[in-house]
């Protein structure tokens, strides 16, 4: 079956939130999900995706947009990308589920490189705060974290 | 999710959810966490103890040293101006300044005991009772060394392996004015001698199983590891042309050489400084250049400045070393305790094709000197300082900063 972007249809993928959205095939097979469906000739259409909302799928088809696009350069997708993943927490999250559901390895890449830095040089109550976790330690093993790595919390 | 916490936002009129992250799903909270240096990862698990588990079932899974690539850190004594008599941890990849070491009895031992080195996360320590032993300082773990009778006379001491890890672990020492090597297994009760030239050592290296020694001229002698405590598997390797180099920089330096090496930097050369390090799978030889600036420098009695640096591979086929001019992605971190290289691609903050290096400006027998940390860029030959401080300490100190790469698992 020839990929290329000339010859590319057009599949159907449909939301979690029944949105359906018409993406290349070339670009939707970024995802490996899609693609083994694809090749195993199982695509129905519209491809349902339950497990993720019509807004996220219309962002990840956006990144796989300008990955299948052959003339971009290594350059000008590295600040592209940096561009991509400036967004709040609540959407990161979203992508890193759904990248990691339809096994787009680049994208799941760039969205754990930027919640690593995201993480990086901060106060564990900071993440706290920023990730919207609730610190579930008794004040006992808060105290012993404390205790083993002084210097890391000062 | 039920944990979700809503607000509202003002700018779309919609009350938003945001979800809680410390469910995700562990094999996603592994992919951040292998992208977090020492110093992050114990942040990581201080947020909740979903996160901690992820690190403790990362850590028991990945038992190979090292288990998060990083820079190493730069141990050093308290600063001058400071009189709380903290160790300092100066950690490159953060922009702030250094850590002092609280924990009462650390900071005591790291700064009444000599360091001989440093390797996979250790530190080899002489107490003021003449006792030698390992210590990780991140973990606070100690393992005693076997009485040496020339202790106060080891210049240098490096590990095979990482030995909270493996039982297998080496100890090589070179003492009596770096005549003499002599290694023990740890665990076991005595030292070896071994057998070498006898002449005065540079510097020492564990590499791919085999032992590494810079005697003072022209050969590299290479000891199996494996094959030890067999003294007859010595095999020296004599190199005709020990520096066949475009610049005839050979090791009867400095007779022959000054002339050229005047040619090469504007700076008057006083003095070379050899040491060895594994890079990307090679054995390379560093050679550090020292000398001033101007005769204004030597006048004002100003201490030689590291003017040059010059970088050899081992050849093993040819049998000689081939100059290497660039270090491709990787970075040297050069220590008298212990040289290593990194890829910049692993860790992000080190500049790729780079040395970076210590300064020491200390006279002997005083408690106070001055510490440059540096770093060499050899695309474009240039300096760039990273920091700088005056230190003191209880004792005289020879060789005051220690580069280190946590390992406290």
């Amino acid at each position: 079956m020839s990929l290329s972007p000339s010859t590319s249809k057009m599949l159907s993928l449909k939301s979690s939130d029944g949105k359906v959205l018409e993406v290349e095939e070339h670009v939707a097979v970024l995802c490996e999900t899609i693609k083994s469906l694809v090749e195993d000739g199982c695509a129905d259409s519209p491809i349902p995706l339950a497990n993720v909302d019509g807004a996220t799928l219309g962002n990840v088809m956006e990144w796989c947009k300008k990955h299948a696009d052959q003339k971009a350069s290594a350059d000008d997708l590295e600040d592209w990308d940096a561009e991509f993943v400036e967004r709040d927490q609540g959407e990161l999250y979203h992508l890193i589920m759904a990248a990691n559901y339809l096994n787009i390895k680049g994208l799941l890449d760039l969205i754990c490189q930027k919640v690593a830095d995201m993480i990086k040089g901060k106060h564990p109550e900071k993440i706290r705060e920023i990730f919207n976790i609730e610190n579930d330690f008794t004040p006992e093993q808060q105290e012993q974290i404390r205790k083993d790595n002084s210097w890391a919390f000062e | 999710m039920a944990d979700d916490h809503e607000t509202y936002d003002c700018r779309t009129k919609t009350i938003r959810k945001w979800p809680d992250w410390s469910h995700l799903p562990s094999d996603l909270l592994e992919s951040i966490l292998k992208r977090l240096s020492y110093a992050n990862v114990i942040r990581f698990t201080a947020v909740c103890s979903s996160w901690r588990s992820v690190v403790r079932a990362y850590i028991s899974s990945n038992s190979s040293y090292p288990r998060f690539l990083q820079a190493p850190w730069l141990m050093f004594p308290p600063e001058k101006e400071s009189k709380d008599g903290d160790t300092r941890l100066f950690n490159l990849e953060e922009k702030r300044p250094p850590y002092a070491v609280k924990d009462g009895m650390l900071k005591k031992e790291l700064s009444e005991s000599r360091c001989l080195g440093s390797s996979h996360g250790w530190l080899v320590l002489l107490d003021q009772t003449e006792c030698l032993y390992l210590l990780n300082p991140f973990s606070r773990t100690r393992i005693q060394l076997p009485d040496l009778p020339n202790f106060h006379s080891i210049a240098k001491a490096v590990l095979s392996s990482d030995p909270g890890d493996s039982n297998d672990c080496t100890v090589l020492v070179m003492y009596a004015k770096r005549s003499n090597l002599a290694f023990c297994k740890v665990g076991d009760g005595g030292w070896t001698n071994l057998d070498g030239k006898h002449e005065s050592y540079s510097d020492i290296l564990f590499f791919n199983d085999h032992l590494y020694a810079l005697p003072g001229k022209s050969s590299v002698e290479v000891w199996d590891l494996y094959a030890l405590p067999d003294k007859s598997s010595v095999e020296v390797w004599d190199f005709r042309e020990p520096f066949p180099t475009r610049r005839h920089i050979n090791l009867s330096y400095p007779e022959k050489t000054m002339e050229e090496l005047r040619q090469l930097s504007p700076s008057d050369i006083h003095c070379r400084r050899l040491c060895l390090v594994e890079w990307s799978g090679h054995i390379l030889l560093v050679a550090r250049f020292l000398g001033y600036l101007s005769n204004d420098d030597r006048e004002m009695n100003i201490k030689p400045r590291t003017m040059l640096f010059e970088l050899y591979k081992l050849d093993f086929n040819e049998e000689k070393w081939i100059e290497v001019d660039s270090l491709g992605d990787g970075c040297l971190f050069l220590g008298e305790n212990h040289s290593l290289s990194l890829s910049a691609q692993d860790v992000r903050d080190c500049k790729e094709n780079s040395i970076y290096f210590i300064n020491f400006q200390v006279k002997k027998h005083y408690t106070y000197g001055r510490l440059a940390l540096d770093v060499f860029n050899l695309e474009d030959q240039s300096f760039k300082s990273i920091y700088r401080c005056n230190f003191w300490r209880n004792k005289p100190v020879t060789d005051p900063a220690v580069w280190i790469v946590p390992n406290p698992w």
